[in-house]
């Protein structure tokens, strides 16, 4: 049977494992800190997105899809907000009061911490999630919806009436065409224009 | 000294090699132990996943003891609840010859063992 001193694997292993449970507290805030950072980065990601032409369109979406997306983006934005909160607070931006010097109380409290700080962690992931499908579902109405198509407005016309020039959008008034609320009857002559001078 | 049945005070200081025969030994001991209760899971006060295995050792039948912890958290995964797994080594204060002043009879070294979350005592 060996009786030799452990195996270099076998010392670095067995003080990995040591590490890993002491720093459990450390390990969960550095992961809180990166997906804080991916948070952080995947807001002015949209933000730029949006800089660059994405919400103007938004205003010119037809009924009902601006509502529906004007709510999404806003609960989207809620949602990143409650991301970036969760994963600052899992990342340590928090602070204890304890009389509790023991070690065993310590280790107790570091363990008690992390295990907070994963909850924090995975309400931000669920958050970011929420935020991230709502953007992506809203992106996806605004190009394959597109803008509504503008409604058909009525000519202006310059009309010579019984000798006299009327000018006005082109109307219906008692079944008959109009220019604005002059009548079209005895035309002379009509001419379409941009606006009445 | 060595193929003594165990527990044994006079068993000689050995490392076993991490083997499937050494670590279903140390196992099928320690569980024996557990059951018998000459080895016990001591809770902690002051978390639910901190334990103390402590009793004699299933070797030597010696006083020793290790911190068992459950639910270790490491790069945002949480392993098992209910079993851990650790090198669970005697460190009795009784010097088993031969060799240099040292703690414990020597097992399980480097041989990993699982132990079981007693049944009342489950994580938050």
């Amino acid at each position: 049977m060996a009786s030799d001193p452990p195996s270099s694997d076998e010392e670095y292993w067995t003080e990995k494992a040591l590490t890993d449970r002491r720093t459990q507290l450390a390990t969960v805030r550095a992961a809180a800190a990166s997906w804080k950072t991916l948070f952080s980065a995947a807001v002015g990601v949209f933000s730029t997105a949006a800089f660059a032409g994405g919400l103007p369109t938004l205003a010119k979406l037809p009924e009902p899809w601006q509502v529906i997306v004007k709510g999404a983006t806003l609960i989207a934005v809620l949602a990143m907000l409650s991301a970036t909160v969760f994963s600052g607070m899992a990342s340590g931006a928090g602070l204890r009061v304890s009389s509790d010097q023991s070690w065993q109380g310590t280790q107790a409290a570091h363990k008690r911490a992390a295990e907070r700080a994963v909850q924090r962690l995975r309400t931000a992931k669920l958050c970011g999630a929420v935020a991230a499908a709502l953007v992506l579902a809203g992106s996806a109405v605004i190009f394959w919806v597109g803008e509504a198509a503008p409604k058909p407005q009525p000519p202006t016309v310059v009309a010579v009436v019984d000798g006299t020039a009327v000018c006005g959008t082109l109307a219906t008034s008692g079944g008959a065409l109009a220019a604005g609320t002059v009548p079209l009857t005895k035309v002379d002559s009509l001419m379409i224009v941009a606006v009445c001078p | 000294m060595t193929d003594v049945p165990w527990p044994h005070p006079d068993v000689l200081y050995e490392v076993p090699f991490e083997t499937d025969a050494t670590t279903e030994r140390w196992q099928k001991a320690l569980d024996a132990a557990i059951t018998s209760g000459s080895m016990r899971m001591e809770p902690s006060p002051h978390h639910p996943d901190l334990f103390t295995l402590a009793g004699a050792c299933p070797r030597c039948g010696h006083a020793t003891r290790q911190p068992v912890e459950f639910s270790i958290l490491a790069d945002g995964l949480r392993p098992p609840d209910d079993v851990a797994r650790l090198n669970f080594r005697c460190v009795c204060r009784e010097g088993h010859e031969p060799g240099p002043p040292h703690n414990g009879c020597g097992w399980g070294g480097p041989v990993a063992v699982t132990v079981r979350r007693p049944e009342d005592r489950h994580g938050e």
